[in-house]
């Protein structure tokens, strides 16, 4: 007996990413257009790439035999990913939502996957976390709308790259929701990028105005970034997996286990920093300094270390990788050490959206 | 018996001092003449230049040997200091080397997973024992470059190839049944995607003189008198192929087990091995 077809949405958010999404959204409808009761939702978040022009030339066919959902907002400067899917997710009308990123191929029939996994009697979710090797696929999660709602979306506080989607799954599996691991290689293949376009849309990738450290000891150093709003952070990377003298592994019960790199005490330190060219200002809660830079060593003096201004764009981009992701790694561990189910207690994936072109009826979520 | 692990931080240029001077030395008396000494050398640049040494040593003798390891590492290190490397900051990464002429024991945290515990394969660790031994009697004779390193890896390489076939016919089978070993490696995808087939081509074309000259080297068996240590690698990968059922998944075991001692990468095993693998198809 054929299991009943519950109704899927198949959503795919999209910022500057028209060029993977050219190649996967209609490949992605065709490979599922026999299971009927699905709907593709495509969020333009203002992107700045053609996205609405390509949607209107060459999507207009899907979206008007409603295989096709067309939603824009145009509020985002920035990617926000938490934000993003939630709203995305909330404008989906199906039973079951299915996240799939604008480089995934979702692979022939994964609707019809999607469905007899949600057939399953426990209460389910589909996710990649856990294959190895597989980082371009870990964003394809599916859940029943009604879970989501629940433990209110995707947890808004983290504004940066990463853990969000662990997050998720966290408080998912908390309130009682099994995890049905996708395994079928068939339906993870995607298009490979680079680390830079990964972030290249997100907030902190664009307001960073340079990126500096200072090294401490062979385990830590610590790390600059100053951003071009004239605010600045510091934190002190902590290697835990190196003891020896120079630093003991790190004192939180497995996280030498879980992670290579923490942030010392999980403090970062915030300020504002003045350009008196070719020196640096700083000012933070009852600390006052002037950077010294030091033109034949290429480095600004603080205190008896030195701080060398990064250049290379790949330790950069390590960089703010590490920062985005420690950033929501301290609320996703926060959130699982408190056992917290439900997030977003003010709301949340707001915003003022236009379906399928229509500007003269703008929907509020 | 307990592990220890030694990282011996030291002017890669000079590691064929450390080896001759210190390692050899340190292991022949830790040994006492008995040829049953357990100990792996890894190369490794992690951190700063270091040789990494592992010991087994037996728990009641565990506290002396340590004692002997230090005192006898404190007198080298004070005696033989390499030359300072030269850094360039901003660095590479993150973090500062450890100081170049030191030691330090157990710096990298491995939990229960312990180096030797992770060979359940006793032929494999048959494996790691020859390519150590290897690295000691072939790497302490003059400076240690990058390029000696990767011209080395190559002969080990080949050398697997070799102890898997009997003809050119099977190795050109094992080598394009190691190459699909790593059709679901990310490193695979990185690769494909980076390097085009004229840029294959080209590196081809760059070192084909260096892989006919290697080939044959292995090819022809036994090997010469000067590199017995390759006609000992060649036997001792040849028993653990033949005894594993898949030759192409043992060898692919085999090349990261090169990997792990020389510090090479899996892109690099996996751009070195379409390169034999060009230089078979031309023979």
């Amino acid at each position: 007996m054929q299991p009943e077809k519950k109704r899927i949405s198949f959503c795919t958010v999209c910022m500057n990413r028209l060029a993977h999404l050219k190649q996967t959204l209609k490949a992605n409808i065709k490979d599922n257009e026999t299971y009927g009761n699905l709907e593709f939702v495509l969020l333009d978040y203002n992107s700045g790439d053609g996205l609405e022009d390509y949607a209107k030339d060459q999507l207009k066919n899907y979206i008007k035999d409603n295989r096709l959902v067309y939603y824009k907002t145009c509020t985002p400067k920035y990617f926000n990913r938490s934000h993003s899917r939630n709203l995305l997710f909330k404008l989906a009308t199906g039973d079951i939502i299915c996240n799939i990123d604008a480089d995934n191929y979702t692979g022939k029939n994964f609707a019809a996957y999607v469905n007899n996994a949600f057939c399953d009697p426990d209460r389910v979710f589909l996710s990649t976390l856990g294959l190895t090797g597989k980082k371009d696929v870990l964003g394809r999660i599916g859940i029943s709308k009604t879970d989501f709602l629940n433990i209110g979306g995707f947890d808004e506080t983290m504004v940066n790259y990463g853990f969000e989607d662990y997050d998720i799954i966290n408080r998912l599996q908390l309130s009682g929701v099994k995890k049905y691991l996708i395994e079928e290689e068939s339906y993870l293949k995607y298009i490979p990028h680079t680390n830079a376009e990964r972030i290249c849309s997100e907030q902190l990738y664009n307001n960073l105005h340079s990126f500096m450290i200072k090294y401490l000891t062979p385990a830590s150093s610590e790390l600059w970034l100053l951003f071009k709003n004239n605010q600045f952070t510091r934190g002190t990377i902590v290697h835990n997996r190196l003891a020896g003298d120079f630093f003991p592994y790190s004192k939180k019960n497995g996280e030498h286990i879980k992670y290579t790199y923490s942030i010392l005490e999980d403090n970062w330190i915030d300020g504002h920093w003045g350009d008196l060219n070719p020196d640096i200002e700083l000012f933070a809660d009852g600390y006052n300094e002037i950077l010294r830079y030091d033109a034949e060593g290429n480095y600004f003096r603080g205190g008896d270390k030195r701080l060398y201004p990064i250049k290379e764009s790949t330790l950069i981009e390590e960089g703010i990788f590490f920062y985005s992701q420690v950033f929501n790694r301290i609320i996703m561990e926060d959130n699982l050490s408190r056992k917290n189910i439900c997030v977003n207690l003010n709301g949340f994936g707001k915003d003022t959206v236009y379906k399928n072109f229509d500007y003269n009826n703008p929907v509020t979520v | 018996m307990k592990e220890l692990t030694v990282s011996i931080f030291y002017n890669q240029e000079e590691w064929h001092i450390l080896n001759t001077a210190f390692i050899i030395p340190l292991l022949d008396s830790l040994d006492k003449g008995n040829d049953n000494l357990q100990f792996n050398i890894l190369l490794n640049s992690l951190n700063g230049s270091n040789v990494k040494l592992i010991l087994l040593l037996p728990d009641d003798d565990f506290e002396d040997c340590k004692h002997l390891i230090d005192s006898k590492l404190r007198f080298f290190l004070s005696h033989n200091p390499s030359a300072p490397v030269s850094l360039s900051f901003p660095l590479k990464g993150f973090f500062m080397d450890f100081p170049n002429n030191t030691y330090w024991y157990n710096i990298y945290y491995q939990g229960s997973a312990l180096w030797f515990n992770t060979m359940n394969d006793n032929n494999f660790k048959k494996i790691h024992a020859c390519l150590s031994r290897t690295i000691l009697n072939t790497l302490s004779n003059e400076r240690i470059d990058n390029e000696s390193i990767f011209t080395f890896s190559l002969y080990l390489q080949i050398g697997i190839v070799r102890a898997g076939s009997n003809n050119l016919k099977e190795a050109k089978k094992l080598v394009s049944g190691m190459l699909s070993c790593f059709d679901q490696k990310e490193e695979k995808r990185m690769i494909d995607s980076e390097l085009a087939e004229d840029q294959l081509k080209n590196l081809y074309s760059r070192n084909e003189s260096i892989l006919a000259e290697i080939f044959k080297d292995v090819w022809n068996r036994p090997c010469s008198a000067d590199l017995a240590w390759l006609e000992n690698w060649i036997n001792t990968c040849s028993v653990t192929i033949k005894e594993n059922i898949s030759g192409c998944k043992t060898s692919y075991n085999l090349l990261k087990a090169i990997n792990d001692h020389l510090e090479t990468s899996l892109s690099t095993s996996l751009v070195t091995l379409k390169l034999v693998n060009m230089a078979l198809q031309k023979m």
